[in-house]
């Protein structure tokens, strides 16, 4: 196991869900860089608040956490700021592993 | 029973619907928008058309085009979907926010991201109570429809208890009630107020010749006469007791009491009841009456309708005296 992996422990329950829900993050990453090249804001408004309402229900309090700031950052058009946010997304998901009990 | 998600993010309706289906509800319908949901509740489609079969609505705020705080108030203003809780679910907890959502008809909210634990306890409880309030109407609705029967069945027994069972004209019981009530009116009001007693002549030999069914025949017949004679609405004829009839009639001088113990009279004679092979059934009438005054009694008006009758029955009988 890669030493900055970070392992989250998911209800088998969902276990058929998260692949899902983690590719439909990746799809937000990708509309959030297109929307921010060309300055739609209320995109990327409306991803972060969606990723800080589904985030946490899937057991990743992280996509909550980033999707909180992406909206409160696109709402002051905070260019520099979400770029961060997106790239951290980016790194989480990548060193994203899941574990179901 | 189904529980209705109206949710623009798929992310969240899929794991609601997970939860919810987890918990053990197993109709879950989802909705993107406010227009969605009021397609599936029929909103729009009129009392036949309406869905009752959503008892629960768990609805997003920030729904694009009109929000949930706008289709909570739309669907609480359905007379059906007013008693259907709606709980709000939502990031946005501002006391603004709930304020306007509790404002709108929500009972309740949950807050985004859903955790299994809380929504779990916000849909058994807001069920729970909805069950509760169902059950409640259900036996108001219940109880109302036993209060209504009860009040017909009072009414029916009231009207029973004041029925004489053989010939179906008011018995003495009623007459007792109705006539001191007028005889009261009468005395407040300064009114003239007669009594008519009326009795069958012969009826002990009708019924010792002919028997008795043919004398009950006979007390049906002429309590019918009798009662043809009365024209005013609220006037009516009772049985006294044994082949006695009497009536009394608030605001008729002697002379119009006279006029009605006459057609009474007359009525009985055109029944043509024959009994000892030659006779008729006729009766003989007695008629009184006064303006009440405090020297006198209802009784004793009617003991001088008695003298009267007694008076015709001397006379020869078949004929009116007026006292």
């Amino acid at each position: 196991m890669a030493e900055d992996t970070i392992i989250i422990t998911i209800d088998s329950e969902l276990a058929e869900l998260i692949p899902g829900y983690l590719a439909n993050r990746r799809d937000d990453i990708r509309k959030m860089i297109l929307a921010i090249d060309s300055g739609d804001f209320d995109t990327i408004r409306v991803i972060g608040h969606q990723l800080k309402g589904s985030g946490g229900g899937y057991g990743f309090d992280f996509i909550t956490e980033v999707g909180m700031v992406i909206e409160k950052d696109a709402m002051e058009k905070n260019y520099e700021e979400i770029k961060r946010h997106i790239t951290a997304l980016s790194d989480y998901l990548d060193r994203l592993e899941t574990v179901y009990e | 029973m189904s529980i209705l998600i109206v949710e623009d993010s798929d992310d969240i309706c899929l794991i609601m619907n997970r939860h919810l289906t987890k918990i053990g509800y197993k109709n879950i319908l989802l909705a993107a928008s406010a227009e969605e949901a009021f397609d599936i509740i029929g909103l729009d489609k009129g009392d036949s058309g309406i869905n009752k079969d959503v008892e629960l609505i768990l609805m997003d705020i920030g729904l694009p085009g009109l929000d949930g705080i706008g289709a909570c108030k739309k669907i609480k203003s359905n007379h059906w979907y007013n008693d259907v809780p709606i709980i709000m679910v939502t990031g946005d907890t501002s006391v603004i926010s709930l304020e306007n959502a509790f404002k709108a008809g929500a009972i309740d909210y949950i807050t985004k991201p859903v955790k299994m634990i809380e929504l779990r306890a916000r849909v058994d409880s807001a069920l729970k109570l909805k069950n509760e309030m169902d059950r409640r109407k259900a036996r108001e609705i219940e109880l109302e429809a036993l209060t209504r029967q009860l009040k017909e069945a009072n009414r029916i027994l009231t009207n029973l208890s004041y029925i004489d069972g053989l010939t179906g004209v008011a018995n003495r019981r009623y007459f007792d009630d109705y006539s001191e009530q007028e005889w009261k009116k009468a005395f407040r009001g300064h009114n003239f107020i007669s009594v008519v007693l009326v009795d069958i002549d012969f009826f002990k030999q009708l019924n010792d010749t002919e028997g008795h069914l043919y004398g009950d025949d006979c007390l049906r017949r002429v309590a019918g006469a009798l009662s043809d004679a009365l024209r005013r609405p609220g006037d009516f004829i009772a049985r006294y007791g044994g082949e006695e009839f009497v009536s009394v009639l608030p605001d008729t001088t002697l002379d119009g009491a006279a006029l009605i113990g006459e057609t009474m009279r007359t009525n009985v004679n055109s029944l043509n009841l024959c009994f000892a092979q030659s006779k008729t059934v006729t009766v003989s009438i007695g008629i009184a009456g006064m303006i009440p005054d405090k020297s006198r009694t209802l009784q004793w008006l009617i003991s001088e309708a008695d003298r009267a009758l007694y008076t015709a029955k001397k006379s020869g009988k078949n004929q009116v005296k007026v006292f």
